[in-house]
């Protein structure tokens, strides 16, 4: 079956997911006895970890709209109905 | 302060107590006593599972380790927790459409039925057991300190641990998972006021971000960056501690039925989404709260600089709130995870009477408070770590939650759960100093969760392989 543009922006979500978060312990977001550069006084490790949580929830927010689950499956779902 | 304190606390108190005589009016049995009715909206959701998550550590152990460790705090659990928020929605989805068709009362008896075999849940049972009573007695334990060094000679620290583990019983045992749940809604929101106040009157107490982080460059620059001045935040810390705070929303039973009792998926991920941006918002200022630490208190003990940050360097009112902000953070998760080993142990049980089943959840929860209480008796003070240890404990369970979710019949057989329970034993052993705590400059905990995933994979390929022919 193809994949649905939905299914697809699920798995575009996905991938960025798993990608941002590996960058996030890797020296380009954590550079290793490094402080700079900085911002509003915030050294790069902490402003740059803020900004990355901020993309985090931004992309969870999109990937719940694409999520090929949908709300359907489950709906109403209390654990003892079935 | 102390009448401040005496007033907040009562109101506080009192307001607990009444939602739990409310919601016991409603209760009519063991789905609504345990499983809150199965029907959670995302509001309400939002703030159970945040303040199920976000703990004495949060408000304690986070700002010390900003203060001692340095910015590398940050990546250590917000980055972290933005993992476990896309985690809900990627497997918590397939977690609930399984879950839920077996009928879910709990983790363990989920992991016997996919399984095919007690064990399987017994073990599961074994490593929440082991890893969540330490866990719940540092809440416990991190409070009760607090408020003794704050208020010295008013009760020992044993009092305050006593009268803090009666509370969460006494509205626990008499509303059952939805009274926690409201009183959850209310303490998460307790904590976010309280901790942004306390971080905003910190940070200008040091002069703004800039002016606080100028001070830390001249005065000791290694908070500034990775691996912070004693060397804590290496890849392999930081990387270890995602892998094991990813896994909590499916290894922790406190977290994981929260998923499960959703109104429906949707309402998970909005809950998702707004736990993201909870999670932002209540540590944020753990970092303006360590900046004030670093620059005003950097040679103080842990307990001596909360207790001046959070409480007598604030006004005297603020100060009883930030104690009530800390007793709603302890509180919350500890009734959660108490009262979620009663689910768990539950979900073991083979009795068919609805009436004794509860029974025995009752005085299961009532048996593992006062093993909690016990340990927060002789538990450190390093409320951070020990968080951390209990995280990687309980993710050791992971393999085993995801070959339940993801494999189906191919999950079946006894080398799976019989694996996991030696991985928990060599852990706790290395905890305990018997064994090296590390495999080949890996630790031990990730080495033994790696090993697991590994042989669930092959376990599964196996199965698979044996049905085509």
């Amino acid at each position: 079956m193809p994949d649905t543009p939905s299914s697809i922006g699920w798995k575009i979500c996905c991938a960025a997911a798993v990608i941002t978060m590996v960058l996030a312990f890797t020296p380009l977001l954590l550079p290793t006895g490094s402080a700079g550069p900085f911002w509003l006084g915030m050294p790069y490790a902490l402003w740059s970890g803020i900004a990355l949580c901020g993309f985090m929830v931004m992309l969870t927010a999109i990937a719940t709209v694409v999520h090929p689950g949908g709300g359907g499956a489950g709906a109403g779902a209390h654990p003892q109905k079935r | 302060m102390l009448p401040s304190l005496l007033i907040v606390g009562t109101l506080y108190v009192a307001l607990l107590i009444g939602v739990s005589v409310w919601q016991r009016r409603i209760n009519t049995g063991s789905k609504d006593y345990l499983l809150a009715g199965g029907s959670l909206s995302s509001v309400l959701g939002l703030f159970t599972f945040a303040a199920t998550l976000f703990s004495t550590f949060t408000l304690l152990g986070m700002p010390d380790l900003f203060r001692i460790h340095g910015v590398g705090a940050w990546h250590f659990l917000a980055v972290s927790d933005m993992g476990l928020v896309f985690g809900v929605i990627w497997v918590g989805y397939h977690f609930r459409k399984v879950a839920l068709k077996e009928g879910f009362w709990g983790m363990s008896g989920f992991l016997s039925q996919r399984f095919g075999n007690a064990l399987a849940g017994r073990v599961a049972f074994f490593g929440v057991f082991v890893f969540l009573i330490p866990y719940v007695a540092i809440q416990i334990k991190g409070v009760s300190d607090f408020v003794a060094l704050a208020f010295p000679g008013l009760l020992p620290v044993w009092g305050w641990s006593v009268g803090l583990v009666a509370i969460m019983l006494l509205y626990s045992e008499m509303g059952g998972l939805k009274a926690i749940i409201y009183n959850d809604a209310i303490q998460g929101l307790v904590l976010l006021v309280v901790i942004w106040i306390v971080g905003l009157s910190c940070l200008e107490a040091v002069g703004g971000l800039e002016a606080g982080y100028a001070t830390l460059r001249e005065s000791d620059p290694a908070l500034l960056s990775v691996p912070g001045p004693r060397g804590l935040f290496t890849p392999q810390f930081l990387i270890g501690s995602a892998v094991a705070i990813l896994m909590i929303p499916f290894t922790q039973p406190q977290v994981s039925i929260r998923l499960a009792i959703m109104r429906d998926d949707r309402a998970m991920y909005r809950m998702a989404v707004g736990v993201g941006v909870f999670a932002i918002l209540v540590i944020l200022p753990t970092a303006f709260i360590g900046l004030y630490g670093s620059v005003k208190y950097p040679d103080l003990s842990a307990f001596e600089f909360l207790s001046r940050a959070l409480v007598f360097d604030q006004p005297p009112t603020l100060g009883a709130f930030v104690i009530i902000g800390l007793l709603a953070a302890a509180i919350s998760t500890a009734d959660s995870q108490i009262f979620a080993l009663g689910t768990e142990l539950r979900s073991l049980v083979a009795l068919r009477d609805d009436r004794q089943l509860l029974r025995v959840t009752k005085v299961g929860i009532f048996v593992f408070a006062l093993l909690a209480l016990a340990f927060s008796l002789v538990a450190g003070d390093q409320l951070a770590l020990l968080a951390r240890t209990s995280f990687a404990g309980t993710s050791l369970l992971a393999p085993l939650v995801f070959i339940a979710i993801f494999a189906g019949n191919r999950a079946r057989g006894h080398a799976l759960p019989a694996a996991t329970l030696l991985a928990l034993l060599v852990f706790i052993a290395s905890l305990l100093g018997w064994l090296a705590d590390t495999v080949a400059g890996i630790r031990l905990d990730l080495f033994l969760l790696f090993a697991l995933g590994g042989l669930a994979v092959v376990l599964v390929l196996l199965r698979r392989r044996s049905s085509q022919h």
